[in-house]
């Protein structure tokens, strides 16, 4: 079994044989490792790699997983999915240019009306969460289509608080 | 004594108080807004009332919706905690016509320390130090110039009005006060519609230095040492410890008598912080006056094994302080870090969310005051406080160690925190050395990243995690190319 990881942001090629009772052997480039593994609950595993004791906590699914070691967060992302999904259509090439707080939230106020046309940087929406503030700005220049939110509103991460045409570019 | 006191707050201090009446027999009411029926104070409560929607307007700072809960449930007190109306003098003395006992400083001492002005004038006239400069506005620039060589360079300007930063300049040498001071003025007035601006003593390597006062009703007021707050991020304090590295037994004596002398003047009752900059030289300036309790003082309980809540009940109660300043004396070390819910690669943006998984540091000389439970909220509305992780040991390197250990033993899944930015906080050199000013976190921890010296065993573990049938295992074998069948089915759960 092969895995393709990244982890953050760099790739690693590992190949797995996995053994009876818990254990597996990794290679790498370089290296085989021997590690032993056992769940101790739905996020803990104890590892012994290469006789060495290691605590591992898993949070997230699929392709795509934080580990938690010694107190540090690794994003650890399955390559070899995530190229799967784009291929399938349902991911890849989506860049921030969207109007969507960055944190879970209540909208404190929104600062510009449909119609509006806005440039790069303008302020849109104030966003609070826990005593702080932030404000959301255009990623772009373009009109206000459609404000998605009021005053008083939760929102959270991937919420479009509002959408945001680029006004087509004029035939010169 | 109290057969039954309301907590008029929430969260970790909520929790904590609820501990100490329990042990003092006296029985607890929560209160709590909508998102926080299920709640950790809540949970820990004799009696639950509602107060109304999430938001503190219509709950934790409802004022009528707390007193009519102490009277529904007929608590005699109120403890107010910290944040919230702890240190609202209209609400305390609103507690004080409606019979209710207040667990804080009376009203009047409350409103005039709030008062930045009246109480830097009350610590003058009582002989306790305050940051050197003009106590009024002043825009004749052969008068700045003066005061400026009196107190000495350098000095700060700013806006009389002001606030933010606004107007503020730091001048390093005479030539350089004019042409600043017009600056600072025309910002002023951009800014405030008024250029006022005066001068005072600018302290480029301060040190925050507090010590805490406990004082009863029956004119006796102690202090119980200092606590080191110097370790800020956004003025904001993270971690703190006692003793302070930076003071003598001469300087603590000196300091401690300040601040008693300061609580004297301001006619306090019950416990306060009185909170100093400590330069280099070994100089100090009254800072203010913080009338509640502080989010830091379990330190000041590890090393005097004062529970301070318990003080703080009993002096409400009328009762005489139980201690006397010979009494009272340190044990060791202690430390705290703040525990909150932000994320350290995003500019420390709060990151309230679910509590998917919870592992808490235990041992000798851990303490861990928390607010959060494994499959509990954390709010967006509220403080992004979880917890607070405080060690005591016999010395400095020893409660360093400590904490290291029960940073590193402390798991908190599915929100955000701090953890091993803390624990780099404290691997730095500067901290080991004691060298903690308050420009700590700008000087030595600017662009900081957790060191990710395991990428390898992370790796490892998703691999381990997948064949030990993880929650989130994916069937590797349907995604090999040769294996045919349909991978798309196996990828449901999974998102970009």
């Amino acid at each position: 079994m092969k895995y393709n990881l990244e982890v953050n942001g760099q790739t690693m090629v590992f190949k797995v044989t996995a053994h009876e009772d818990h254990r597996m052997a990794v290679a790498t480039d370089d290296r085989e490792h021997q590690v032993a593994f056992h769940r101790i609950d739905e996020r803990r595993l104890a590892l012994v790699v290469d006789g060495v004791r290691v605590d591992a906590f898993v949070t997230g699914q699929g392709g795509a997983r934080e580990i938690l070691i010694d107190g540090v967060v690794y994003q650890v992302c399955d390559a070899d999915l995530r190229d799967l999904a784009a291929a399938a259509g349902g991911g890849g090439d989506e860049r921030p240019r969207e109007v969507t707080p960055p944190m879970p939230s209540v909208v404190v106020k929104v600062l510009v009306e449909e119609g509006q046309h806005v440039t790069r940087g303008d302020s849109l929406v104030v966003v609070s969460a826990m005593k702080m503030e932030t404000t959301l700005t255009a990623p772009f220049e373009g009109r206000i289509r459609r404000i998605n939110v009021a005053t008083g509103d939760k929102v959270k991460p991937g919420d479009i608080l509002v959408d945001l045409e680029k006004v087509p570019e004029k035939a010169r | 004594m109290f057969k039954r006191i309301l907590i008029a707050n929430r969260g970790e201090i909520a929790c904590r108080i609820m501990a100490t009446c329990r042990e003092m027999g006296i029985e607890t009411v929560a209160v709590y807004s909508t998102v926080d029926a299920t709640a950790a104070h809540v949970l820990a409560a004799d009696r639950a009332v509602p107060l109304g929607a999430d938001e503190p307007a219509a709950s934790y700072l409802n004022q009528d919706r707390i007193m009519a809960a102490a009277r529904e449930t007929q608590a005699e007190a109120i403890h107010p905690g910290y944040g919230f109306l702890a240190e609202n003098h209209v609400f305390a003395a609103r507690c004080e016509d409606e019979d209710v006992t207040f667990i804080g400083p009376p009203a009047a001492a409350i409103r005039d320390l709030g008062d930045k002005t009246v109480a830097r004038q009350m610590m003058m006239d009582s002989g306790v130090p305050v940051i050197p400069g003009l106590q009024h506005a002043e825009t004749d620039p052969r008068k700045l110039a003066d005061e400026a060589a009196r107190i000495g360079y350098p000095v700060l300007i700013k806006a009389a009005a002001g606030g933010g930063g606004k107007g503020m300049r730091v001048v390093a040498s005479a030539e350089a006060l004019g042409e600043a001071a017009e600056a600072a003025g025309r910002e002023a007035a951009a800014a405030f519609g008024s250029g006022a601006i005066y001068i005072e003593k600018y302290l480029a390597r301060a040190r925050h230095v507090e010590f805490q006062i406990m004082a009863d009703t029956h004119g006796e007021c102690i202090h119980l040492l200092e606590r080191e707050c110097s370790i800020q991020r956004r003025h904001q304090k993270i971690i703190e410890e006692t003793p302070s590295t930076a003071l003598t037994p001469t300087l603590r004596a000196e300091m401690g008598a300040a601040a008693v002398r300061a609580a004297r003047a301001a006619g306090y009752v019950n416990a306060g912080t009185v909170e100093f900059l400590l330069d280099p030289d070994g100089r100090f300036y009254f800072l203010e006056v913080n009338t509640r309790l502080q989010v830091e003082h379990p330190i000041t309980e590890m090393v005097t094994g004062i529970d301070m809540v318990r003080e703080q009940i009993r002096i409400a109660a009328g009762l005489p302080l139980a201690y006397a300043q010979a009494d009272i004396a340190g044990r060791g070390h202690a430390i705290e870090c703040r525990i909150y819910a932000e994320d350290p690669h995003n500019d420390f943006l709060p990151a309230p969310g679910p509590i998917d998984y919870l592992r808490t540091p235990e041992g000798p000389g851990i303490r861990v005051d928390s607010g959060i439970y494994a499959g509990g909220q954390v709010p967006m509305e509220y403080d992004p406080i979880l917890a607070k992780l405080i060690v005591q040991a016999e010395d400095r390197a020893a409660a360093i160690a400590r904490m290291r250990r029960a940073l590193t033993a402390y798991v908190i899944l599915g929100v955000k925190t701090p953890i091993a930015y803390l624990r780099d906080v404290l691997d730095h050199e500067a901290f080991r050395a004691g060298a903690t000013f308050t420009d700590f976190i700008p000087r030595h921890m600017a662009g900081w990243s957790p060191a990710d010296h395991a990428p390898e065993m992370a790796a490892l573990a998703y691999i381990a995690d997948d064949l030990a049938g993880g929650v989130g295992r994916v069937d590797r074998q349907s995604t090999e190319p040769a294996g045919g069948g349909t991978p798309w089915q196996t990828l449901g759960a999974w998102r970009p």
